[in-house]
């Protein structure tokens, strides 16, 4: 299934130019996948976290300018360090509505910037064929992982057939405030489902003819592994699962 | 039925990863009504009334045991990863095998089945408020810094009577949505012919 990736990364090509090996193991990155909300979102470990939101941000910048997105990285840097700035200076100050505002916008901003810059990087230098023998590594059943690579690789096709069809009705004035709201979601979800159903009926095709749901065992060219980057990484992942953990169940406050 | 059509193909798998892509992008677009915290127990009445349209055209792709099991594992992931926290997971598959079940009872023709199916797998969305509710106390004793007035608002909203009646408007507008999806269905993909 690799090479059709759109929000996965482009495969190897077959003269050997294309995705070079990636920073990380694709495992590693399923690790900060999973503990990052974790820590940062679920609320666990309470307002204690901060420091380890500030911490992650900076792990996940750190590889996105590994990787040449430095757009990203400087642009999640500094939103980062201007909600915190402004919550630092401006909190003790605010009371009422505007703290409340105040601090939504810093607890969404500084918790789910760093998660959303670590997801870039791990779509953008996965390619599907590393998820898969990753996932298969870590002794995943194909039974997940087809339906889960199917969903990540459509999630970007989704959100574009869903904007394609939103112009198309904001046009035809079926919009919320418009004259048609009851009409609203029947005719924006119809077409995308039907668009989404004949791409997976096309992707279906593409991905049986490459041999997909074969009863052999799988093959692949990937060179994955754990490296020293991907020890200290994971360090840091378990050292935050333990800390939330600890809070959590009281041991340390 | 022999072996080879009771076990889940390629393609069976292909179809519950664009599903549960359909369901988990109307989730996350749903969600943002929760940045206003009044609104946050509303999910309970928009995510099944609006997931029951690609429910039923799902329901008609699901002929075999195991995909409404594996598009609630993957529902579990998906809150995960967006942050629900990992309580979400248990729910997820509990609620989708019983409805898996349902299903499977009518040997996954009947639309009163699929309807129902879909009342019992709503109550996944019920999952992102556990802690807020099991662990009420240490949830908002956590939440000092958020500041009084914070606190007193979301838990005026949400009070233990509150779940009873989550749980029980996750059922019957899952069992709305699915009954327009139906509807939707009959007028829409029928005639298109695909279904």
């Amino acid at each position: 299934m690799s090479g059709i990736g759109f929000g996965f990364a482009e495969g190897r090509k077959a003269d050997g130019s294309g995705a070079r090996r990636a920073l990380l193991d694709p495992r590693t990155k399923i690790a900060l996948l999973v503990t990052m909300p974790t820590v940062l979102l679920s609320g666990a470990g309470g307002s204690h976290t901060a420091p380890l939101a500030i911490v992650f941000a900076l792990v996940a910048a750190a590889l996105l300018l590994s990787c040449g997105n430095i757009a990203t990285a400087v642009f999640g840097i500094l939103a980062v360090a201007f909600t915190q700035a402004l919550w630092t200076l401006l909190a003790p100050l605010a009371s009422g509505g505007a703290y409340m505002s105040l601090y939504l916008m810093h607890g969404i901003m500084v918790h789910l910037i760093p998660c959303m810059l670590m997801a870039a990087y791990a779509v953008s230098t996965t390619t599907v064929s590393e998820f898969i023998l990753g996932m298969e590594k870590l002794h995943v059943p194909p039974l997940i992982t087809i339906p889960l690579s199917v969903m990540f690789r459509f999630f970007p096709t989704v959100i574009e057939e869903a904007t394609s069809v939103n112009d198309a009705m904001r046009m035809r004035d079926i919009r919320l405030g418009g004259r048609n709201v009851g009409k609203m979601v029947e005719y924006r979800l119809v077409p995308i489902m039907m668009s989404s159903l004949r791409i997976g009926e096309e992707l279906s095709a593409a991905s049986l003819t490459r041999g997909l749901g074969a009863p052999t065992k799988r093959t692949s060219i990937c060179e994955i592994g754990f490296r020293a980057q991907d020890i200290v990484v994971l360090t840091i992942c378990a050292f935050a699962l333990v800390a939330v953990f600890a809070i959590m169940f009281g041991l340390v406050s | 039925m022999d072996k080879e059509s009771t076990r889940l193909n390629g393609k069976d798998l292909i179809n519950v990863g664009i599903f549960t892509a359909i369901i988990s992008v109307m989730m996350i677009l749903i969600s943002f009504i929760g940045f206003i915290p009044y609104l946050m127990p509303t999910y309970c009445i928009f995510m099944p009334l609006l997931i029951g349209i690609p429910w039923m055209l799902f329901a008609t792709k699901v002929n075999k045991f195991g995909m409404v099991l594996i598009m609630g594992i993957l529902l579990g992931i998906v809150l995960m990863l967006t942050g629900m926290g990992w309580y979400a997971m248990p729910l997820c598959i509990v609620v989708s095998l019983i409805a898996e079940f349902i299903m499977k009872s009518g040997d996954y023709k009947s639309a009163k089945k699929d309807i129902l199916a879909h009342g019992i797998f709503s109550l996944w969305v019920f999952g992102s408020y556990i802690p807020i509710f099991l662990t009420a106390e240490q949830y908002w004793a956590d939440r000092g810094s958020y500041g009084e007035e914070y606190i007193a608002t979301a838990m005026s909203i949400f009070q233990p009577w509150l779940a009873p009646i989550m749980i029980v408007a996750c059922f019957v507008f899952g069992v709305i949505g699915a009954w327009i999806g139906l509807k939707v269905m009959k007028k829409h993909f029928v005639k298109a012919g695909i279904v």
